[in-house]
């Protein structure tokens, strides 16, 4: 509760007509709706923990990143690149790269926020793939029954209402709060997975990927061919560079190809 | 990794993280983009993540590339099936770690 009544104290113009109690009931609300996500980001991030220990990272630098950082794919990726020996420089300008999708998913979420400077600044740090998906389509208004707030017909509706920056704040907190204890989990449980288990959790990072991509890739061509693209020339200039720069130039590259081929076709993304 | 260049990363990947999430909610919805620019910012993801995705997946076990085909190739059935994130995570670890 402690983002509740440090946002209540601040606020500006924008929550002025929500009284003290109906920020209580959005942010509650909006704990409760992001719930499934810090479920979800338990197990994610308790495998981050126990690749970071294996990568040589000690438990409290670990939780530390997870603390500070709050994104699952850079996070996952700085350990990667850190166990293949990659300089500080790499890691951080390949989670800019990785992180540039954050930049689209804040400007079109704030078409659906009106807050000061302070608000925007706690909401941006959780601002994550799936929190930005379950504020920007939920309905807070919904009743509880509704159920799936994600449902069709709710991600159809033109969505124009501002939402109430206490509810998104619950939707974050509930999240961010999954992430950091799934870490330290993971940091106590790392010593006594069997080997074979820790093993496996390899391709967690990979599946995760997947996860994200497909359902995307499957409805518009440019972003499975941008992918593609991807893979292809991070395959390519992996053989002469470094891993982190490789996926860096790959990336950019690939973009850039998706915009030259795809062009108009992108606009429905 | 000595203390100096871990703080340096931390610190480096904390604020690359935090300013695209938080810099286009302090401009507020006023923001317009270059067309181009607009549409590439939209690929970026998908082209970073097919570029994670490939070639790391193979080195999942390095000696025996296919496991990490494998599993991803699991991880996307369900995906694409289901759209369920958490299950395509389960599937592909199962499918790792019966193999492995």
């Amino acid at each position: 509760m402690e983002l509740y009544t440090s946002s209540s104290k601040v606020v500006g113009k924008a929550a002025r007509d929500l009284t003290r109690g109906q920020q209580g009931w959005y942010f509650s609300k909006g704990l409760r709706q992001g719930l499934p996500i810090a479920l979800g980001y338990f197990p994610s991030a308790l495998a981050f923990g126990v690749m970071a220990l294996a990568a040589g990272l000690t438990p409290k630098q670990t939780i530390l990143i997870s603390v500070l950082v709050f994104s699952g794919a850079g996070q996952f990726m700085a350990v990667n690149l850190l166990s293949g020996g990659a300089p500080p420089l790499a890691i951080i300008t390949a989670n800019l790269v990785v992180n540039l999708r954050y930049f689209v998913m804040s400007a079109s979420f704030s078409r659906r926020l009106k807050v000061n400077w302070l608000q925007a600044a706690l909401i941006g740090f959780g601002v994550t793939d799936e929190t930005f998906v379950m504020n920007y389509l939920a309905d807070p208004e919904a009743a509880e029954s509704d159920g799936n707030p994600l449902d069709d017909s709710g991600a159809q509706k033109e969505k124009t209402a501002f939402l109430p920056v206490s509810y998104v704040l619950g939707v974050n907190s509930i999240s961010y709060a999954g992430w950091v204890l799934g870490t330290y989990a993971g940091t106590l449980f790392a010593g006594v997975l069997p080997d074979s288990f820790r093993a496996a959790m390899g391709i967690i990072l990979y599946a995760m990927f997947i996860a994200l991509l497909i359902p995307a890739a499957a409805e518009t061509l440019a972003v499975g061919g941008v992918a593609a693209a991807g893979g292809a020339l991070c395959w390519l200039f992996s053989r002469y560079l470094p891993s982190g720069w490789a996926v860096v130039l790959a990336t950019t590259a690939a973009a850039a190809v998706g915009v030259i081929l795809w062009g108009k076709g992108v606009d429905e993304l | 990794m000595t203390s100096a260049s871990f703080w340096l990363m931390v610190l480096g990947m904390g604020v690359v993280t935090y300013l695209p999430r938080t810099l286009p909610l302090l401009l507020g919805s006023e923001m317009r983009l270059p067309l181009w620019l607009e549409r590439w910012l939209k690929l970026v993801p998908y082209a970073a993540l097919g570029a994670l995705i490939f070639p790391g997946i193979l080195t999942v076990d390095p000696a025996r590339p296919w496991i990490g085909i494998l599993g991803g190739i699991a991880a996307a059935a369900v995906a694409w099936r289901w759209k369920n994130f958490v299950v395509a995570l389960i599937a592909a670890f199962t499918t790792v770690y019966i193999l492995s």
